[in-house]
């Protein structure tokens, strides 16, 4: 009898002492987290830069000779040079595995050109809480040949957050 | 059984000091790093960095961009990345295929200059002593 008595009072006192340890882990991890949270929220940083990345890149398109703006002699930005407007030479100047990219040159005619397909596969900018995107549309002129037409040049940029 | 008894407590007091010794190690360097702004350098260098090798590629006409008060920084540069070495801080920056860009390592010292220079189509970079 006292010997089944003894082993109740070792089992209880073991369970007693696990719960005992349990709290104190509890306790210390809270300590710490409460301590790491109290430190991170005065001193965290983050850079919000999609908003500059997109307008340079937008810049990098249209000033640019070597991707959309006339050149003769000297670069004219904010006129579009048509023969430009391909495919193979936006995916030269414009080589990124980073931004989705589609251009809208309108004039006499509808122009678009998509780059970096993988990006570009969705509806553009379905999802905003992981994608940063942008569109902007300017007024240029269109140098085809000889003649300079009024036209618009939408840029629409998608990039990963 | 009461000598048992100590030397349990005995150890539990030392495994106590050691996991406090640890935590305390690893928290201090953590507030330390936010406080001295170490990381925050580190990053806000990789994007101007990067942002610089985005904007370069618009500029028509040559130029040359020195950069000067740094740290010890230990940079690679690729085709279409700027990367402080053993560092999780990358930029990815649009790679014109027209110019000839630089690829390698950087170590850079407190005393040194980065210098960035455009010359037609084609884009150095290096490192130059202060002074």
């Amino acid at each position: 009898m006292q010997k089944k008595m003894d082993k109740k009072a070792q089992i209880f006192d073991l369970t007693k002492e696990w719960i005992v340890w349990i709290v104190k882990a509890i306790v210390f991890f809270v300590v710490a987290s409460t301590i790491i949270i109290i430190v991170n929220i005065p001193l965290s940083s983050e850079f919000k830069t999609d908003g500059l990345r997109h307008s340079l890149l937008r810049q990098h398109l249209i000033y640019d000779e070597n991707c959309l703006a006339y050149h003769n002699e000297r670069t004219y930005p904010g006129i579009v040079d048509i023969k430009k407007f391909t495919q193979a030479n936006l995916e030269k100047c414009f080589s990124t595995q980073n931004y989705g990219i589609q251009l809208t040159l309108s004039a006499d005619t509808l122009n678009i050109i998509k780059l970096n397909e993988k990006l570009n596969k969705f509806e553009f900018c379905f999802d905003k809480k992981n994608f940063y995107c942008s569109n902007t549309t300017y007024y240029v002129l269109v140098k085809d040949n000889n003649m300079e037409k009024q036209g618009t040049l939408n840029i629409a940029i998608l990039s990963l957050k | 059984m009461d000598k048992k008894g100590f030397d349990t407590r005995t150890v539990l007091w030392v495994f106590y000091i050691v996991l406090v010794l640890i935590m305390t190690y690893f928290l201090y360097n953590y507030i330390d790093d936010l406080a001295s702004g170490e990381g925050f350098n580190k990053k806000y260098f990789v994007n101007d960095l990067g942002l610089t090798f985005d904007a370069i590629s618009s500029a028509n006409g040559d130029l040359e961009i020195t950069y000067s008060n740094l740290e010890d920084y230990d940079i690679a540069f690729a085709e279409n990345f700027v990367k402080i070495q053993d560092e999780a801080q990358v930029y990815y920056f649009v790679n014109d295929k027209n110019f000839q860009s630089f690829s390698g390592n950087l170590n850079l010292k407190p005393q040194d200059k980065l210098v960035i220079n455009k010359n037609n189509n084609v884009v150095s970079v290096n490192a130059k002593k202060d002074g």
